[in-house]
């Protein structure tokens, strides 16, 4: 496999973005609330075109990429359908896709890789917001695409549920070994989360700095109290211009 | 689960009670309008050609029951045919409004000319037009109702979240796909809440188009019975349009909540 990327480009929101996302890799992006975060992840989806650069994805361009639904998107709401059961919103990408899904996975066992065995027949509005996000990860999964978007999808989401939702996302990471780049506004989310942060800048958005973290997989919340993760969260902290003692 | 079923029945308990103690209240304060009614008229010799007493709304009633039922019949075959037609039409046009600024310019000026055309001014031209069939009250009902439905379906098209187009898009869905799996189902809520209106002013257009061209039907009924002076029978195809309206009315909700059962309720199911 090639490595996906993405490079370069210049639109109104976002300036000279360069980044290579290996496979498997977990990738965070973070950045000032307003910098083009959400612009750049459709971007990188092929939701949005951008005036000038290109998106690679396993070397091919990511409209062929899309189309061979290798990119599954989760946004910053569930966005589940109301009128279709947890397992219905979870089969609504293979309905779409059809014949041209390369790989399906079951329903029930992605339903159940996110915790939420028992709730096939649930529909969203009696489901809490943690649940919601789960079965929108697991609509993301379902047709096993090779790259997996995720713009703050915790961000609506009380601070121990995010923090549970995290852990879980990297351990289905691990076990499912796709690559993901994971948007988000909180800092320490994205050190916890990635082997690797890229950091934005204000508005419009450059790459201001790359962090890699280097910290094993599964994390541990007793990380968080290690050298290794309060420097990254330093390094990302100073590259954003944000110093210990200030507040944003 | 045990103790969350037990609440489920407890709670069905108390809506069903809750339903018993309105209908048993609506009943009374009824029984009691009506009894005043018959009391004050006969007490006060009202004549009967200006209000007369439910016992002889109740005798009319009775002598008029079997061609009551015909014209009853006639007027809820004109509704419910101009129903159907103004929401089949209203859906269509919505759905094209929705997706063409240049049809949505073309289109609601005339449909907000049409529906500013009182039915009343117009039924005598389409009772010109068509004759004085059914045809023409159909046209009128039509007039007056499909535009409720066309704004409805327009606004509830365009207002489908954005997001969950954007995920229809990350899977490379083609938009007729995106129309059927995510947009119309988002509509049918603001398609309902149309469709409710126009079930109102589809029972309008209709008895107002009989008036005018017609001695059948409820409002045909209405119109002899006024013209012979005979108001208990004129009370009688008042009370049966009301009664239509409702029962039609009705229906529709019934299949808004069979159709639409995602729609949240007053009580929220968040908790």
């Amino acid at each position: 496999m090639q490595y996906p990327g993405v490079r370069g480009f210049s639109v109104d929101a976002l300036k000279e973005i360069s980044f290579n996302v290996k496979p498997g890799e977990l990738v965070s992006v973070v950045g000032p609330s307003g910098c083009g975060k959400t612009t750049l992840l459709k971007i990188v989806g092929g939701l949005l075109r951008p005036s000038k650069g290109k998106v690679l994805i396993d070397g091919e361009d990511v409209n062929i990429a899309r189309k061979k639904a290798k990119i599954g998107f989760v946004f910053q709401n569930p966005v589940l359908l109301p009128w279709r059961t947890a397992i219905k919103n979870v089969e609504l990408p293979l309905e779409v896709l059809g014949q041209s899904a390369r790989h399906q996975v079951d329903p029930l066992r992605v339903l159940k890789q996110v915790g939420l065995a028992g709730f096939e027949s649930t529909y969203p509005s009696q489901l809490s917001g943690g649940m919601q996000s789960r079965v929108a990860i697991a609509r993301a999964l379902v047709f096993d695409p090779e790259i997996l978007l995720m713009d703050e999808p915790f961000g609506a989401l009380d601070e121990i549920t995010r923090e549970k939702l995290g852990e879980d996302l990297v351990r289905l990471w691990m076990e499912t070994k796709k690559s993901i780049v994971f948007v988000t506004h909180s800092i320490p989310e994205a050190v916890f989360l990635a082997q690797r942060v890229v950091v934005l800048t204000a508005r419009p958005a450059a790459v201001a700095r790359i962090v890699s973290v280097g910290l094993p997989h599964p994390r541990t919340a007793d990380m968080q109290a290690s050298r290794e993760y309060i420097d990254r969260v330093g390094d990302v902290r100073n590259a954003l211009g944000l110093s210990w003692g200030s507040s944003s | 689960m045990g103790i969350l079923k037990l609440i489920g029945a407890s709670e069905r308990i108390r809506v069903a009670l809750s339903i018993l103690y309105r209908v048993l209240v609506a009943i009374i304060v009824v029984g009691f309008l009506i009894a005043a009614w018959q009391f004050l008229v006969t007490y006060l010799r009202v004549p009967e050609i200006l209000l007369p007493t439910p016992y002889s709304i109740y005798v009319a009633f009775l002598n008029a029951q079997s061609t009551l039922y015909y014209h009853t019949g006639l007027t809820t075959v004109e509704i419910v045919t101009g129903f159907i037609i103004s929401a089949l039409a209203g859906v269509s046009f919505g759905t094209a409004i929705a997706y063409s600024k240049i049809l949505e310019r073309i289109l609601y000026p005339i449909a907000i000319l049409v529906k500013l055309t009182p039915a009343i001014a117009i039924a005598p031209l389409m009772t010109l037009w068509f004759g004085y069939g059914m045809t023409s009250k159909i046209v009128v009902v039509i007039i007056g109702s499909f535009f409720y439905v066309i704004v409805n379906t327009a606004l509830g098209l365009q207002s489908v979240d954005p997001a969950l187009v954007d995920l229809m898009h990350s899977l490379a869905a083609p938009e007729i796909v995106i129309f059927f799996k995510v947009r119309l189902p988002s509509a049918l809520p603001y398609v309902f809440s149309a469709l409710k209106l126009t079930i109102t002013s589809c029972v309008i257009g209709a008895t107002v188009a009989e008036w005018v061209g017609s001695v059948k039907g409820l409002g045909g009924l209405a119109l002899l019975a006024a013209s012979y002076h005979n108001t208990s029978l004129l009370f009688v195809a008042i009370i049966a349009v009301t009664a239509l309206g409702i029962a039609l009315f009705g229906l529709v909700a019934l299949a808004e909540r069979i159709l639409i059962p995602w729609r949240p309720r007053q009580q929220g199911a968040e908790s």
